[in-house]
Order: C-alpha cells, then structure tokens, then sequence
C-alpha cells in the first residue's frame, strides 16, 4: 500500500480545520477597526465643535478681523504678515538667513512663470524688514532696468511710493515716486478696490508701468528716502533684494510692486493706488492669542486666520510626540510590528504645519474660507502620530471674515486602540495557537493510534486469509478503543470458525473410523463365513471400504502434519546429505523412473525438520512420476543462493494447467479414473512444510525442455 | 482346551464381529460392553487373552482402569488395547499402563489375529522355555521372536508387538534400508507413514531409557529406516 500524502491524512484535516479558528483574531480585528472608525468620527465630530465654539467667539472679536473672503479668491493674497522675528536679519543682499522662514515666503508668479517674487516682511524691534527674491532671467540696470516699487501708508494715513532701481548691485536707495504718478494712474483707474479682489491681473495699473519721465532730472536731485536702506545682490535665476526701514514709516498698509524690464511684466502683490486699496500688514493679535490660549483644550492646537489664511492667533500645542502606549506593559516585538503593520494609517495627506506658520492654504482652510466647515487627516512627515484638523469659518453679516483651524493628534486613540488591539492579538494569537497545537496533537494521537490498530490487524492475517495472531485491543473506552474490540472479536471468532474448519478433516477421520471399521470386519468375517454366491458383492464391498480407508488415510495425514507442525522441533542439519540419501531411497521406491540429483555435493547447512523436509520431497517426486513422460529422466536440482536454497524438482511432460492455484488444498489436475483416490493434498503439505521452515514454493513451466518444476525456497543458516 | 479371549467393547458391530472371528478361529471368546460388567466377571475368572477398547461408554478411561485391574492380578497376561484415535497411542504408551500392544479400531480382523497368535505362541514359549528357538543377537542386541523378548545390554526392552514386529523386521537384515510400507507389512498394520515414524520414535525411546548412547536404528530420508549394525 503505497503511502498517501500528508494532505490526504485526517492530520491534515483537522489542521485545516483549526484554521477556521483565524476567524477569531480576524473579528477582533475588524471589531477593533469599527472601534476606531467609530473614535475617529467621534474625534471629528469633537474637533468641528470644538472650532465651532471658538469661531463664535471670535465673533465677538470681528473688528480685528477685516476683510471679507470671497468665493473662489481664497488662494491669492493682498495682505502681508508680519512675521516677529528674535534677531535682526542682516541686509546684506545674500540669502543665507531665509532658511528658517522659508516656509513663510509669498510667492508672486507671472502667467507663464518666468518671473517670480518671493516676499517675507518681518519686524525686529524698531524695525521692519522687507526679504524680497525674485526669480528674473534678465536682468537690467539702470533707469530703464528692472525696478521694485514700494506703495505704503504712512502714520498720517498718506500714501507714499517708492521706487528701488539700482544702478549697480550693492547699496541701493528707494526713490520717492511724486504725485503725477498718482493722477495718471488714477485716471486709468475705475476698479473697485474693496479687499477681496484677486489676482494681479486684476489690477490694471499693475500692468502698466511708468518709467521715471524723462523730465524729472537726475537722480541726484530725486527725492530719496533715507530711512529706507538695502542691499541689491544678484542671485541664481534673478536678484536679491533685503530692505530695512523704520517701524513708523508705515502705518497699516503696504504693497508691493516687481517689474521685469526685459519682458516688461509687473508682478503686485496688491493694489499700488489709492491708499484703502493697498495690502494690509497683518500681525498676530496679542489679545486674540491670550483668549485663545485661555480657550484651547489641552494637547490641541488652535488656529485663527484672517480671510486670506493669514495667522492672527495660535495657541496650543500638538502632542506630537507622544508615545504610543509607552507606559503601558509592552508586548513582544513582533505582535508590535504585526500591529503596526496591520493598523491602518489613513492619512489623507502629508503635509507639515510647523509653528511659526503664517499662512494656512492646508485643504479644510480653504474650504472653510469658502464657507464650509472641513476636516482633515494629515501625516507629518516625521513622526508616527496623524494630525487631525477641523476647520470652520467665522461668519459675519458681510460674509466669511475669517477660519478657525483645531487640529489634535490622534495619539491618545491610537493608545488606546493600540494597546487594545495588541493585548487582543496576543491573547487570540496564544489561543489559535495553543489550540490548533493542542487538535494537531490530538489529531496526531487519534491517527496514529488507528494506524496501530491497523497495523495490528495486519499482522493478525496472513496474506492468504488464515489467522496467525491474536489482536490485542487497547483499553481505552472511546471509538477507537472500540473498534479494536470489535476487531479483536471478529478475528477470534474467524479463527475459532477457521479452527472449527480444520478440526472438521480431523473429526471427519475420527468419526468416520468407527463405522469403517465395522464395515471392515463385517466383510472379514463375510469372507471367511463363505458363500460362493456373495463373493463378488463382497468384493466389491472390500474395495470401497478400502478406498473409504485411503480417503481417510489421507486426511488423517494432512491433519497429521498440522499437528506434527504444532509440535515439531527444528534442528540444524545438512541438507545435501539428506538429498543424497533420500535420493537413493526413492530411486529404490520408483524403479521404473530415472532420477537425477544435482548441487548437492557439498554441504548446505538449513534449520529445520528433517522428516518435513523429506515428507515433502517425496511427494515432490511422487508427483513427478505421476506426470512424468515415460522415459524422460525426473531432476532433483539443488542450487544454493545469498540467503536460500533452491530445491526443484523437475520432470518433462506437459505444462501446467492455467489458472489454477495447484497449491490449494483438494486440487487435482489428474485427469481420468485414477487407481488410488487422489485428495490432491499432495502440493498443499509441501506449501505447508515449506511456510513452515520460512520458505515458498512455487510452481513454473519449463521450455527447453518442456516440463514443470516445483522448486521449494527454503531459508539456509548462514 | 480352547483359550479365552475376553473383548471388551462398546460399539456392538465390532464387538461381535471380533468375537465371530475369534470363535471361528475355535477361540472360546467372552464379550462385555462396558467396564462394570468386565470387572465383575474378570474379577472371578481371568481369560487367557484380553481385548480392551479404550473408551467404553461414559467412561473415558474405562480401559485403562480395567487394564490395571487386570494387571493387579496377573503380570503376564497378554492384553491389546483398542484405540479410537492415532494420538492415543501415544498417551496411552506414555501412561504405561502395560499392555503388550495397542491398535487402532480401524485394524483389519486378519492383523488383530495375526497379533492376538503371536501373543499366545510367546505365552507358550515363556512357558515351554525352549532353548531352540530363534534367536538373533547383534552386538548388545539379543532378539527372541518367539518369545517376543528383546534384550539390550542384558536388560530387558519392553516392546509391544508392533514394536518388536518392526525391530525384527529392521535387525533382521542389518544395514539394509526398511521401506515404511515394508515395515508396516511387517508389523501388520497398516497406518500412514506418520504412525510408523512415532512407532520408530517410541521404539528408540524405549531403548534410550536403558541405554542413553542407542543410535542404532537410522533415519534413511525417503527411504525408510535402517539398524545399524552393532557387531
């Protein structure tokens, strides 16, 4: 039986059927993630109304907050913050120091983004600093080169305007521009210029520029502004421009203005003309700071813009480094990087809102601006935590004013539903395991038991159907336990059967000898009491007693030899000797036949029963001269292998006949009337005394010449 | 005067046709069916001859109780068992109850008389202890057929019939190979070549409780058997 493969075996079975146990890590995998669907809206949902509250606060603020924010304008910009700086920038044309604040740039593009201007106003203490980098292919000097205007109100309210146009790099001067700029532009000037307008390309007199008129002179007698000073420095791709000015030249407003000779595009930063159109200067508003702080939960960070997304006030602070369930029991390392593998990390976006941001363009702000309240899930791009953000307007009369932005990480769910998730993990892990061990273990312990039992009966059977052995069943009370009973049964009740089968022949012999016998002695004494007329029945009467006596001579032998088996005793004994000796004997028993020994000159040593053994060759060669065809010579062939000895007996006639199991008790391929009953138990003694002494016989024609030979296999003592 | 040959039997058939040959051949024969019966009647006159069967009725060991009743009272009777079954004769020679020979109901009438004739001729050569008679003597062997005594190194061999039968038949020719058939002609007594291996076993038995080194009867393999020449 060939061996099945491991997936064709109940081990295999149950194994897969353990399996199904991973549903229960799975469903506390997905109730935990329903948990954390759910927290999350609930973070959300706090965080809205958390801005919501702040917004209305706010509103009691509205005066600091000017401007109304249109639909669709939100993404450009008039105003500029003013960022406080710690340290005085150094005006030196370079932009080493612009690292820290880069963030904090406005950015001014033309149409087909050539030209680009980068604005950073910061103040330190009596003084304000304009960081202006503009990308500009072309560069010219001169008074018909590039130029960067300055358009503020002064503390009088006045506008002034100057003009930076340098000759050269290095020092610059800010011309002041006069007033027949002012009447021309304004004539060409109808726009409406309350604070909402977009674009520069919506501010027509951006478009044009004046150059210097030729009349106004030279420059030495050109009215300068001192206060204003700066450096002009070539850069990469453009210029440098760092201005300083006082704090108290410029009230509330201030725009800018860059023109590119070469192309002959303006770039704005807010309307130049009149003094209410300019830019505002947007700080952060001390007041609004305080009551925010006072307002903010903890761990949560606040934002409040105007309604371009420039900061006015922030409190708060974001935990973002909190750990991950730190204090709380850790477990091994690998259930962790399980979790963190399996944990869902949905952000919506990666972006990075660093404390000193001035401007908020982050999605939900925008559409707050707009006029919706909106929330967002951003990952910063360091660290683990996911930063949840709520952003909500603040209304007035006139329309948005300005947003709120609440943001909070999502650090104490993430605890929470981390250390749930690993403790669940590791408990569901140890169970699946410890069970499926435990039904793999079981499962092992059932098969192997079964294939025990099957094993036992297999040894309890020989190959042809008789019982050899008894079957131990083992005690244990279960199916199994079971079934070894019923098959320790049933094999002992075949064998009782198969012994009752036996016994018959010896019963048979037995019981059939009394009457025999009285038949016997009665035609004896009939005989002998001699009456001419009965002598022929008696005859006849006499030969089937006599046959009667050969059947039951026969059976008498057969079950003889079973029991002379029970009881017989092996010895060690030369075989060839044997051979020869009994060789000579039957030459004298069959003198009509020619018998021919060969391979037994040495010695063959065998373990055995000598009288078996020649019992068995007798009939060997009985047969042989039964069928032998007269005249031909009958072999007796002895030829030692490894580990057996060959004993055939050969003799030339016709083959054997097909499909027959001539080894079989009671057959008989005589063919005809035969002188001596003939029980064909002949073949089935040999086969007996052969698995007796741990051999086979079999049974094979010959061709050249055409006969049969039996040959006995029998185990040789080495 | 006719001798008496008492058979015990409890199967009718065989018990009257052993009497009718017995009475033909002008034996005075006494028959009994069962064990209390032959008692009774044994007790008061002993016969010359007794035939036992073994089995008798309900009595499983009828015979062997009967046997030893009679032994009690004579050492010398000639007495034969009838047996049921081959293996019997082996317990029964195991038992050793003492009987001078044992046969299997199955024995044709010719070989019973042939046995129950030699038993007597021994009885009167024990009596007339003639000195003619035959003797064969090989070595520490001495065989007196007539008298049905063997001897072996002076001592007695006690052998039943069929045993002696076969020895003479094996020591007569010395070194010459004995078929079984031959021997079962021999013996009178016709069984299957199994039953004529247990006898050469019980014979050898026998010797070897007198003599431990006795070799002398030779298993010829297919042949038969052969005695060794002790000359």
């Amino acid at each position: 039986m060939s061996r099945p493969r491991f997936w064709h075996r109940v081990r295999f079975k149950l194994l897969l059927v353990s399996f199904t146990l991973l549903g229960i890590p799975w469903a506390g995998y997905r109730f935990i993630q329903e948990t954390e669907h759910f927290l999350r809206g609930a973070q959300d949902q706090a965080l809205q109304t958390t801005a919501s509250s702040v917004a209305n606060i706010m509103h009691g603020y509205a005066g600091i907050f000017h401007g109304v924010a249109r639909p669709g304008s939100v993404v450009t910009f008039r105003n500029l913050y003013l960022h406080p700086l710690e340290k005085a920038p150094q005006i030196d044309g370079y932009r080493d120091e612009w690292e820290s604040f880069e963030n904090n740039f406005s950015v001014l593009q033309s149409v087909d983004d050539t030209l680009e201007a980068r604005i950073f106003l910061a103040g330190h203490g009596r003084y304000l600093y304009l960081l202006l980098g503009v990308k500009d292919p072309q560069i010219a000097f001169g008074e018909q080169g590039d130029a960067v205007d300055l358009a503020l109100t002064d503390g009088a309210g006045r506008l002034q305007r100057y003009r930076i146009q340098p000759r050269a790099p290095g020092w610059v001067v800010a011309k002041r521009l006069g007033s027949e700029q002012d009447l021309s532009e304004k004539d060409s000037f109808e726009q409406d210029f309350s604070e909402g307008i977009g674009f520069e390309q919506d501010f027509p007199e951006g478009n044009s520029f004046e150059q210097n008129s030729p009349e106004q002179g030279s420059s030495d007698t050109a009215d300068y502004e001192a206060a204003i000073r700066g450096e002009w420095q070539p850069h990469t791709q453009g210029y440098t421009l760092e201005l300083r000015f006082p704090r108290e030249l410029v009230h509330e407003r201030l725009s800018l203005r860059f023109y590119d000779s070469h192309s002959g595009q303006v770039l704005a930063s807010g309307h130049m003309f009149p003094a209410e159109a300019l830019g505002r200067i947007v700080e952060s508003s001390a007041q609004l700071e305080q009551i925010l702080t006072s307002i903010t939960p903890p761990a949560t960070r606040v934002w409040v813009t105007d309604h371009q997304g420039l900061v006015i006030a922030r409190a708060g602070r974001l935990d973002t480094d909190a750990p991950l369930s730190a204090d709380q029991p850790r477990m091994p390392w690998f259930i962790q990087r399980l979790i963190l593998a399996v944990l869902p990390r949905e952000a919506d976006a990666v972006a990075d809102l660093p404390d000193d941001q001035s401007q908020l363009l982050v999605a939900p702000m925008i559409e707050a601006l707009s006029g919706l309240p909106a929330n967002l899930r951003r990952q910063p791009p360091h660290g683990e935590a996911v930063v949840v953000s709520a952003a909500v307007p603040i209304r007035s009369s006139e329309g948005v004013k300005g947003a709120v932005l609440v943001e909070q990480t999502t650090n104490a769910i993430l605890s929470i539903q981390n250390l749930a998730l690993q403790r669940l993990f590791g408990v569901t892990l140890l169970f699946f395991a410890v069970t499926s061990l435990g039904l793999l273990a079981f499962a092992s312990l059932l098969a192997s038991r079964i294939t025990r039992l099957r094993n036992k009966v297999e040894a309890a059977v020989s190959h042809d159907g008789r019982i050899i052995g008894k079957l131990q069943p083992d005690h244990s009370k279960d199916e199994i336990g079971d079934l070894g009973r019923s098959f320790a049964s049933v094999l002992g009740r075949l064998r009782e059967y198969n012994h009752y089968l036996e016994a018959m022949a010896a019963r048979l012999a037995h019981e059939l000898r009394t009457p025999l016998a009285v038949v016997r002695s009665s035609l004896d004494n009939a005989e002998q009491a001699g009456d001419e007329d009965q002598a022929p029945y008696l005859q006849r009467a006499r030969h089937g007693a006599r046959r009667l006596e050969q059947i039951l001579l026969c059976l008498r032998e057969a079950t003889g030899l079973e029991q002379a088996l029970h009881q017989a005793e092996a010895v060690r004994f030369d075989l060839a000797a044997l051979l020869r000796l009994q060789t000579g004997g039957l030459r004298d028993t069959y003198p009509g036949a020619v018998l021919e020994l060969s391979g037994a000159d040495g010695e063959i040593s065998i373990t055995g029963v000598p009288d078996l053994i020649s019992q068995a060759l007798d009939k060997l060669v009985s047969n042989a001269v039964d069928f032998h065809r007269p005249q031909s010579t009958i072999r007796i062939e002895c030829a030692q292998q490894t580990q057996t000895v060959e004993l055939a007996v050969f003799n030339e006639g016709r083959p054997l006949p097909a499909d027959a199991d001539i080894f079989q008790s009671m057959y008989s391929g005589r063919e005809g009337r035969q002188e001596e009953p003939h029980l064909g138990l002949g073949l089935y003694l040999v086969r007996l005394i052969c698995e007796f002494h741990g051999g086979t016989v079999r049974a094979a024609d010959r061709i050249e010449p055409q006969g049969v030979a039996v040959t006995m296999s029998l185990p040789t003592v080495s | 005067m006719a001798r008496t040959i008492a058979i015990v039997e409890d199967e009718p058939a065989i018990r009257e046709n052993y009497a009718d040959l017995f009475r033909r051949q002008g034996y005075q024969v006494d028959t009994y069916a069962e064990r209390a019966a032959a008692s009774a009647a044994l007790s008061r006159k002993l016969p010359d001859l007794a035939i036992l069967d073994i089995g008798l009725g309900d009595e499983f060991d009828g015979g062997f109780e009967l046997c030893r009743e009679l032994r009690n009272r004579s050492a010398t009777l000639p007495i034969v068992f009838l047996t049921a079954r081959d293996s019997d004769i082996d317990t029964v020679a195991g038992l050793r109850v003492g009987a001078d020979d044992y046969v299997t109901k199955d024995v044709s009438l010719h070989q019973l008389s042939a046995r129950v004739s030699a038993l007597f001729r021994r009885a009167d050569a024990a009596r007339s202890q003639s000195e003619t008679e035959q003797t064969l003597e090989d070595g520490p062997l001495l065989l007196k057929p007539e008298q049905m005594r063997v001897n072996w190194r002076g001592k007695t061999v006690d052998l039943t019939v069929t045993e002696l039968w076969i020895l003479y038949a094996l020591t007569r020719h010395p070194g010459h190979v004995k078929s079984r058939e031959q021997l079962m002609e021999a013996a009178n007594t016709y069984v299957d070549l199994a039953t004529i291996t247990s006898h050469i076993k019980r014979i050898r038995r026998k010797f070897q409780q007198i003599d431990p080194t006795f070799d002398a009867i030779e298993a010829v393999y297919g042949a038969g058997y052969r005695w060794l020449s002790q000359a």
